[in-house]
């Protein structure tokens, strides 16, 4: 099935702002972040079509992942 | 004749003077503001006049602030957010700004939590005075607070958040700010809440350091309960601090997300 996979501000340097990706039935939100090499300390807020979602979430053909890394400072 | 005094309607006789009304309504007064102006010699008020009588010094009554801010602000808005309870995670650069704009409009409740005391490095954006140095931050706020807006109640939490406390000590909550300095507690803060606090929303900020444009900076509506405010980019860093301008603006977004998220308005999801 295909997803569409946006990456934000730092999270270009793991891929393009905007690409779809083929991955296999029943494939959670994790496989993606792995698929992009993300390492599991860098930190995400993870969104599928708008919404939260953890790394258990499993994906359907169609959906969107938004993934943003928190920038630091305040 | 209608006059306002103190931001209150009142009826007075035609022919009466400024100095008559300071007479009647505080007679100890020592400043007589007249339509927006200090005067020193008496005027002869007319119908719609504004008149503000000051003493030196003295505390205004709830009653007294609550009528300025109801001036200000338009009586329904204000009942709205005297209702309103904010948490503010960190009170930095961003959550001291963000605290005394929203007691500054008369936010009802503000719960803080931080665990920092204040360091000589803060004033260069941070609400904080430099005899409140070694003080802890939560404190030191709340007491800058009760100096503009007492009738605002501030719960203090001397704290280090984490993802087990944080439902707790933010119960009650209709929004959180997010106003930490680092990224994996941004982070944690926001799948915290939107793991384990329905309904919450949470209003965080993301690249703000250094002096670039102002209008890079923006509110972002992420998901139905995340704003995002910031450039996206200008991480804190060396060569790139944190500067009280461009920590304002963005403190200035979050509060006014806060304004309108407690006032029900609606704000379309942006295109990601």
């Amino acid at each position: 099935m295909k997803i569409t996979v946006k990456l934000f501000a730092t999270l270009r340097d793991f891929g393009p702002k905007y690409s779809e990706i083929e991955i296999k039935e029943g494939s959670k939100l994790y496989d993606v972040i792995k698929h992009f090499k993300i390492p599991d300390d860098f930190p995400l807020i993870r969104l599928v079509n708008g919404d939260f979602a953890n790394n258990d979430y499993e994906l359907k053909d169609g959906d969107i992942v938004s993934l943003f890394p928190p920038i630091a400072g305040g | 004749m209608k006059i306002k005094v103190n931001e209150k309607e009142l009826f007075f006789p035609e022919g009466m003077s400024v100095f008559e009304v300071k007479d009647l309504i505080k007679p100890y007064a020592d400043i007589v503001i007249y339509n927006g102006f200090p005067v020193k010699d008496n005027v002869l008020l007319k119908d719609g006049d504004e008149v503000t009588l000051i003493k030196r010094g003295e505390m205004p009554s709830k009653e007294e602030l609550e009528h300025l801010l109801i001036a200000r602000h338009t009586p329904k808005i204000y009942e709205k957010l005297k209702k309103g309870v904010v948490g503010i995670a960190g009170v930095g650069g961003l959550g001291s700004n963000v605290a005394i704009s929203l007691a500054r409009v008369g936010v009802g409740k503000l719960i803080i939590a931080d665990f920092d005391v204040v360091e000589p490095s803060n004033l260069n954006r941070q609400q904080y005075f430099i005899d409140q140095l070694g003080k802890e931050k939560v404190f030191a706020l709340k007491e800058n607070i009760s100096r503009i807006n007492p009738f605002t109640e501030v719960v203090a939490h001397n704290i280090l958040l984490t993802k087990d406390n944080i439902p707790q000590i933010f119960a009650g909550a209709t929004v959180i700010v997010e106003a930490f300095d680092r990224a994996d507690m941004k982070a944690m803060i926001i799948n915290t809440v939107f793991e384990n606090m329905e309904g919450v929303f949470v209003v965080s900020a993301s690249g703000l350091a250094g002096y670039g444009p102002n209008n890079d900076i923006k509110t972002r509506k992420f998901s139905k309960r995340l704003f995002i405010v910031g450039d996206l980019v200008s991480e804190a860093k060396p060569g790139r601090g944190l500067m009280a301008p461009r920590v304002s603006i963005a403190a200035g977004h979050q509060a006014n997300q806060v304004i309108r998220i407690l006032l029900n308005e609606p704000d379309e999801e942006d295109e990601l």
